[in-house]
């Protein structure tokens, strides 16, 4: 089948006469290959069984040398996440060593390496910085290890209730929230002191009239938009689409009973597609924007308003990056007359795998970052919001974080999302259904119908 | 290839038949006992890596496709054919099924095509040439999800390289941007062409591996007897690559039809799911939900038209060159 061109060249040596009779003392063709396997044999299994001595001897216990605790956690733009582990590591030499492990900036790509690392069973990772959706999922196959043994009921008094009850399952807890985020409407204060006689717009309609009176107005001076949010395939979509439907007074239900397709289900969708194409008050790009994109485009004076979520505010206020620094506030989302607005919270919680083999050193560095000095620090420096009550009501912290003050009511109001067994199975096809109409592919009638015959009965 | 060569050699056509692919290397006479021994244990490190790395989760797959229940391949139960009646009724699956066999052909053809050109430009004696062999290379030394995040970001609507070009040059507004990622065609056909610009490295340089085993004398045996360039490519050159270009046809559809880290990184499926493919909402279902049984059972049918596209070409390609 596979004819040869070459010639009578070849078919000399047709007999099958091979270099292999040579008995010179050239390196011979089987020595060379008998001498290549051993080698090759010789590196691959090699390693192997050094680093399994290796290995051996440094997961030894006892005084030969400080615990490595692996912490894993998304990236802290302001550093201070990174002194925050430094001073514990100062404060705990020879014996305590705390390795930070990075995560991508997205939760999907969070989850699934936290996935994979737990099917593994790896004790890779000691403490994990999860998200609030996520401990009903890793605890249930018994992925986290429970903390009630380090616990008391007069520890978890000093939080926040939603803190400690987002990681409570079936009885057992499995962590606490290092800080709280929630989704807010950014405003730029000296805008809406112009147009708006510096209260900031609590309805949809008040933020349309005062948004196209700035268009109109500010266009000379870099304002595009009047809008901003996250419309990408990513999970902040379905949080700013429930901020929407809850402004509205509509409810998704109970696991078990969930409705996404309610009427004021469908009519908070197709606002958000009416902001972009209507009304034209966001970019046509909205449904490829990640919080990055939007921030980058209000850090710029593109827009007076934002949603987003709290992490924004240290970066918007800080003039070497941010062209809208010191003039930028916040407020609860967007409502219809006569409801309140409720920003859906989120935030990390900190837990220990239950296959770390440093359980208690993890559990000391965990209380060490929920320490009321910790939190104030990275409360004042990265401008979180603590899950410690007495740590955002600190006047001095509030002097520093100016909006902590307007927090009370936000945190007050905001509403969790539903604690399901696999999350993912809700807000995956939602993700893609709303983005879906941002992008014009669909109708929010049609998709969130298709939606709601997949969640509806999700536990 | 290997095991055609073995094969053909124990039937003792050895002597008469030689294969064009390395056949000045490893001339095979009829193996004596000590030479077959020594072959056999050099290919068994390599038989059973494919076995556990290759044949073995394969066959878990299968198996998987007939369970059903858990939750991340704990706990599930047989389910019979279950998964595959449910595949059926999935409008999701047949979307990303038509854009994964849409993918495949469109992708593998251009890639085909400019890859084989390519490696022709490549083996011209021009000055510079191992320059330019080195530049081809280059898509393909970068790593396909950096590869689509560096184009993600190049056509990012606000701050990306080509609105800036095509905003300066006065063919965009400035404040409605081509929002490339957020259009389903658009976006489809920046994947396809993301897709060929990084496979063609790898044609070009298993075409050019090829184009250097045709001898000189054929190309002036041609070119005496008159034939233009053109015709000397068609009738000449073609039909003596026309092992090199089955084997790379076979490889570049596998991995079109599995393709992932190009489509994931870059869109994500989006918009909506417009651009998701098979691999994608494998990943999804396997992932993500933790449904292991449906994951695998679409993995399985991937599978399966990777067989059926294999066996199409053998059948086709090997008949006609025998003819």
């Amino acid at each position: 089948m596979f004819e040869p061109v070459e010639s009578s060249v070849d078919a000399a040596n047709a007999g099958g006469a091979t270099e292999n009779e040579s008995s010179t003392s050239r390196l011979t063709r089987r020595a060379l290959l008998g001498k290549g396997l051993a080698l090759g044999i010789g590196v691959s299994v090699g390693p192997w069984f050094l680093s399994a001595c290796g290995s051996n001897s440094s997961s030894g216990s006892g005084s030969s040398g400080p615990v490595t605790i692996r912490f894993a956690a998304l990236v802290d733009q302001t550093g201070e996440q990174t002194n925050e582990i430094n001073r514990f590591n100062d404060a705990n030499k020879n014996k305590i060593r705390v390795e930070y492990v990075e995560l991508p900036p997205v939760a999907t790509d969070q989850y699934t390496k936290f996935v994979d690392t737990f099917k593994a069973k790896s004790s890779d990772l000691d403490v994990v910085q999860i998200d609030v959706t996520w401990p009903a999922q890793f605890a249930i196959p018994g992925w986290l290890a429970p903390i009630d043994k380090y616990i008391t009921a007069d520890y978890l008094k000093q939080f926040w209730p939603s803190a400690v009850e987002v990681a409570k399952v079936n009885g057992k807890q499995y962590g606490i929230q290092r800080y709280m985020d929630i989704g807010m409407l950014y405003y730029r204060t000296d805008l809406v002191q112009k147009y708006g006689g510096g209260t900031p717009p609590a309805t949809r309609a008040d933020m349309e009239a005062m948004a196209q009176k700035i268009l109109d107005g500010e266009k000379n001076s870099g304002i595009q938009y009047g809008y901003l949010f996250e419309g990408k395939k990513i999970e902040a979509v379905v949080d700013e689409w429930l901020e929407f439907l809850w402004g509205n007074g509509g409810d998704i239900g109970e696991p078990g009973k969930l409705k996404v397709n309610s009427d004021k289900g469908i009519e908070a969708l197709n606002y958000m597609h009416d902001l972009i194409y209507k009304m034209k008050l966001s970019p046509e790009g909205t449904n490829t924007y990640a919080p990055n994109d939007a921030l980058a485009l209000f850090q710029d004076g593109k827009a007076p308003f934002m949603r987003n979520w709290t992490y924004a505010y240290a970066l918007l206020n800080d003039p070497s990056k941010s062209k809208v620094a010191g003039k930028v506030g916040v407020a609860p989302t967007l409502a219809t007359p006569g409801n309140q607005g409720h920003g859906c919270t989120g935030g990390w919680v900190l837990a220990i795998s239950n296959f770390s083999k440093n359980k208690d050193a993890a559990w000391k560095f965990i209380d060490y970052m929920l320490s009321k000095e910790t939190q104030k620090s990275m409360s004042m420096n990265a401008n979180l919001i603590s899950s410690r009550p007495d740590v955002v009501n600190d006047p001095e912290v509030q002097a520093k974080v100016a909006y902590f003050k307007q927090l009370g009511t936000i945190l007050n109001t905001g509403k969790n999302r539903p604690k399901l067994q696999n999350y993912n199975q809700f807000t995956t096809p939602l993700q893609a259904a709303l983005n879906s109409v941002l992008s014009n592919q669909g109708s929010a009638q049609d998709q969130l119908n298709a939606v709601q015959e997949q969640v509806g009965t999700l536990k | 290839m290997d095991s055609i060569d073995l094969s053909m050699a124990k039937k003792g056509l050895a002597g008469k038949r030689r294969l064009a692919f390395g056949s000045r290397v490893w001339g095979w006479g009829p193996l004596r006992a000590p030479e077959e021994r020594l072959a056999w244990a050099m290919l068994t490190p390599v038989l059973l890596a494919l076995l556990a790395l290759g044949v073995y989760p394969a066959i878990t797959t299968l198996w998987l496709s007939f369970r059903s229940g858990g939750t991340y391949g704990i706990g599930m139960s047989m389910a019979g054919l279950a998964n595959y009646t449910r595949l059926l009724s999935d409008h999701q699956f047949r979307h990303a099924l038509l854009f994964s066999l849409a993918y495949s052909v469109v992708t593998v053809a251009g890639q085909m095509v400019l890859g084989t050109l390519l490696a022709v430009f490549a083996n011209q004696k021009i000055p510079a040439r191992w320059l330019v062999r080195a530049a081809i290379l280059f898509p393909w030394a970068i790593p396909t999800a950096t590869n689509s995040v560096i184009w993600a970001y190049m056509f990012n609507d606000q701050y990306g390289l080509f609105n800036s070009i095509l905003i300066r040059l006065g063919l965009v507004d400035k404040l409605h941007p081509i929002v490339w990622l957020g259009s389903a065609r658009l976006a489809t056909v920046l994947i396809f062409i993301l897709a060929i610009w990084k496979a063609n490295s790898l044609v070009a340089l298993l075409v050019l591996a090829g184009l250097q085993l045709i001898p000189n004398e054929v190309y002036e045996t041609a070119q005496v007897d008159g034939a233009s360039r053109l015709r000397t490519f068609w009738s000449v050159t073609l039909p003596l690559l026309r092992p090199t270009l089955v084997v790379v046809l076979i490889l570049r559809t596998i991995e079109s039809l599995q393709a992932f880290d190009l489509i994931s990184a870059f869109t994500n499926g989006a918009p909506g799911t417009q651009t998701e493919n098979l691999g994608l909402y494998i990943y999804t279902q396997i992932a993500q939900f933790g449904d292991f049984g449906y994951g695998s059972t679409i993995a399985t049918v991937v599978m399966v038209m990777t067989l059926a596209f294999i066996f199409i070409y053998l059948r086709i390609l090997y008949r006609s060159a025998t003819a």
